[in-house]
């Protein structure tokens, strides 16, 4: 009775499922796309009667990692209007009543993954006054990026969240490895 | 000089600076992609406009969410009105924080606190 198809669905289901996944997306993290996923994400956990504070640090990483992907993605696609968008997994989930979570992953050089490692283990390593004080430093002392980088992104993600950031790095050969980042929100 | 409006999008907020009521107000969420870019016409007009010490400025900001390249932009427009007060220019900043967000109110605090310019910390209600 089954037809052939060529990819495994009900495996990458399985997978999503087993890892309490709520939504997850795949493929060129455009700007487009991550207003309008933002967007249901709001309505959706707004709709299940979740506190605003939730919401909004749910919203509020998940944008934050998703133009961390759109910049940063080493694997990028051209888009439409010249510019390029980086390719890569975004998602959020919730594991049972402790916490929310959002979660990425894209392939990066690997000259960086030193740069990153050091930043988040560093973030992870402060307290909540000497975070707060991290964050004023760098929004007045940092510049931005051409790409309107603000080189705030964990430590935002950190303030909003339930510390620490979890992160792992897989090598994929000499040039490349796998980042992937997920961010915990106590329920 | 002439007063600037930018209509609101979903990921950008409306601009609202009015030249003859010395009135200025950004509404709205900020998550463009680079905010250099967005606000490069808001910066460039507020920097003119203070050049006028003679003013007296109402400012509100209303915005229920920042990503991290909007709060750098933030920063500094906030550096420009300190300048502005500090040589002596009238300004009022009405800071509207959300007030069933518990995170929104210390967020206005880590942004306004060692400025030195009258400010309010106003809570509101979105929608």
């Amino acid at each position: 009775m089954n037809s052939e198809i060529p990819i495994d669905c009900f495996n990458i289901f399985t997978i999503m499922d087993k890892s309490d996944v709520i939504f997850s997306y795949k493929g060129p993290v455009t700007q487009d796309i991550l207003v309008a996923v933002g967007d249901s994400i709001k309505e959706k956990f707004r709709s299940n009667d979740v506190g605003n504070t939730i919401v909004k640090k749910i919203f509020a990483i998940f944008i934050e990692e998703a133009q961390n992907v759109l910049k940063y993605s080493f694997d990028k696609e051209l888009q439409n209007d010249d510019q390029s968008s980086g390719i890569g997994l975004i998602g959020v989930g919730k594991k049972e009543e402790h916490y929310y979570f959002v979660f990425s992953g894209n392939v990066m050089k690997k000259s960086d993954v030193e740069k990153i490692k050091t930043k988040i283990d560093h973030i992870n390593s402060l307290k909540d006054d000497e975070l707060r004080k991290y964050y004023k430093e760098s929004r007045k002392n940092g510049t931005l990026t051409e790409q309107g980088g603000a080189g705030l992104g964990f430590i935002d993600m950190a303030r909003k969240s339930g510390r620490p950031l979890s992160y792992g790095f897989k090598e994929l050969d000499e040039n490349r490895a796998f980042f992937e980042v997920l961010i915990k929100i106590p329920c | 000089m002439k007063s600037l409006f930018i209509n609101k999008t979903k990921a950008t907020p409306e601009i609202n600076f009015n030249y003859e009521k010395n009135y200025l107000q950004i509404v709205g969420e900020s998550y463009p992609e680079n905010a250099r870019i967005f606000f490069k016409d808001s910066l460039a007009w507020i920097s003119e406009y203070l050049e006028d010490k003679n003013r007296n400025i109402v400012f509100d900001l209303k915005i229920t969410y920042l990503n991290t390249s909007s709060s750098k932009i933030v920063t500094e427009i906030l550096e420009f009105l300190q300048d502005y007060h500090n040589s002596n220019g009238k300004i009022l900043l009405n800071w509207f924080y959300e007030e069933d967000d518990e995170d929104s109110k210390d967020n206005g605090e880590i942004f306004l606190e060692d400025h030195t310019f009258p400010y309010e910390l106003i809570p509101f209600l979105d929608e």
